[in-house]
């Protein structure tokens, strides 16, 4: 079992923040370009999938699955995306992502983020606490 | 857990609303004295109240995993009274007044640990000082975040009664797609 | 149930800078204008005088020794009578600390001349900074109204002190508590 990477997106669809563990094979894209089409793709899939619903209820689009890696989406209501690739037979993953949500609540929610807008997020501190939570996981290596 | 630890705990848990509450009175003091017509404090209340809220809403949905996701007005009515108010302010909450086809509606704070220990003089209110705006604002500001955008006031307190917060829901508010994308 | 305590001293100090930032532009402004009058025989000090205005940390302070001087009533409510100036500070770093900082300090050192060193590895305004020296000088707005609270209590037991904060390493922080003389 592996976690591959995860993205933490804004409503706005800028890129919070990145990282990978045991990503072997790069998408031979800049970040930035990657980035883009990772946030359009979950839009498009989203949009998609609410026209093709056979039901007019609320539907939420969960994950993508391939033969070598499955991709979960968590979507807060207040519009935060968080992406993460693992292995296609990963469980717990919804889990995880709620945990990585929690955890940059609170990095946002910090002293040093709440007074000056200006400051860069502080990115190795959040660095440090996804890679903690996503190194106890057990689908982790 | 022993009585003593227990015990400690209900007070550290008393003391950080009494810490809140009066850092807000002392506040509203200091803002008093900044500006000169009392109606621009509560307009200053109500965006401080909005940043707070907007704050909150992550907080409370990080905390909060099965709180379902709101579709209307009288789900998200459910979800201030019943887990967000008692969670923040520690008092209990209902709703009441529905008007406007469920587009209006008050919330009944049973207490109001914002003025449990302060007096707000009558002549401030008279002049227009909302003391509890910071709560309809934090409101705004959390519905804000996802998504509903309401306007909601504290409706003047008359000594002796409880707190009411008015909120009057405005519209769905919709991401913005980034440029070059189509929905 | 917690109040957001944290967010609301957040907002607090964020609305302190503004209307500092706020000020000294009007400040400047009026200097410019005042300055186009030519009004030579007017006293150098009077502007400063007429504006005399408070920066965001000393209002945060005020705002916190009031608040101080009433919550040292509710915790002090139930304590035997403190009569020495040593009971009175070990007061503030256990009882006070615990209740209104959640924690003890971890440490009190004093020369016996009235002066106090209070030492507290992971203070709770600080506590959600990233560790370590970057954000040194923000953090001293999160310490300008604690070190009032600190200052409001002492006074309401009959201690006139001077409280300032040493940061060197995020959230270690050390209080100097210094007695003034009556």
């Amino acid at each position: 079992m592996t976690i591959y990477n995860v993205y933490i997106f804004d409503r706005e669809g800028q890129c919070l923040f990145y990282d990978e563990w045991f990503r072997t094979k790069q998408s031979g894209l800049s970040k930035i370009q990657e980035y883009k089409l990772v946030f359009g793709m979950m839009l498009s899939m989203k949009s998609f999938s609410e026209r093709l619903a056979t039901a007019d209820s609320n539907q939420t689009v969960n994950f993508y699955k391939t033969s070598t890696y499955k991709m979960t989406f968590l979507e807060s209501a207040t519009g935060i995306k968080i992406l993460i690739n693992t292995d296609p037979n990963a469980n717990g993953i919804r889990e995880l992502l709620h945990k990585i949500y929690q955890a940059w609540t609170e990095t946002a929610n910090s002293a040093a983020r709440l007074i000056s807008s200006e400051t860069e997020p502080d990115e190795s501190f959040l660095k440090s606490r996804v890679k903690q939570i996503v190194t106890k996981h057990p689908c982790y290596v | 857990m022993s009585s003593k630890t227990k015990q400690n705990l209900a007070d550290s848990k008393k003391m950080s609303a009494e810490l809140f509450c009066l850092t807000y009175g002392a506040m509203v003091t200091e803002m008093l004295k900044d500006y000169e017509d009392p109606k621009d404090v509560t307009i200053q209340l109500d965006k401080m109240g909005f940043n707070m809220g907007s704050r909150l809403a992550d907080d409370f949905l990080a905390k909060n995993a099965n709180v379902p996701r709101c579709v209307d007005t009288r789900q998200i009515a459910d979800v201030l009274c019943r887990n967000a108010i008692p969670c923040y302010l520690g008092v209990n909450a209902t709703v009441t007044n529905w008007s406007n086809g469920d587009r209006d509606f008050s919330i009944i704070l049973e207490s109001n640990p914002l003025t449990e220990l302060v007096q707000v003089p009558p002549h401030l209110i008279s002049a227009g000082l909302s003391y509890s705006q910071l709560i309809a604002g934090a409101i705004r500001g959390a519905l804000e975040a996802v998504h509903f955008k309401v306007f909601a006031s504290a409706v003047p307190e008359s000594s002796n009664s409880n707190t009411e917060i008015r909120i009057r829901f405005d519209q769905v508010l919709k991401d913005s797609i980034p440029a070059g994308e189509d929905d | 149930m917690a109040f957001p305590f944290d967010i609301l001293h957040a907002e607090l100090i964020r609305t302190a800078l503004e209307s500092e930032k706020q000020r000294s532009a009007a400040k400047s402004e009026f200097h410019e204008v005042f300055n186009g009058l030519n009004l030579e025989h007017i006293e150098d000090g009077l502007i400063q005088k007429a504006f005399l205005h408070t920066n965001a940390e000393t209002k945060l302070e005020t705002i916190g020794f009031r608040v101080g001087r009433s919550l040292v009533e509710k915790v002090a409510r139930d304590s035997p009578k403190l009569v020495t100036e040593l009971e009175i500070v070990k007061f503030i770093c256990k009882e006070f600390w615990v209740s209104v900082f959640g924690k003890q300090v971890d440490n009190l050192r004093t020369n016996h001349q009235g002066v106090y060193v209070v030492q507290d590895s992971r203070f709770t305004t600080l506590r959600t900074f990233p560790e370590g020296t970057q954000f040194i000088k923000d953090s001293a707005y999160f310490l300008a109204l604690p070190c009032g609270l600190i200052r409001g209590a002492l006074s309401a037991l009959n201690i006139r002190a001077i409280v300032t904060p040493t940061v060197e390493s995020l959230p270690a922080t050390k209080f100097h508590i210094q007695i003034q003389q009556k």
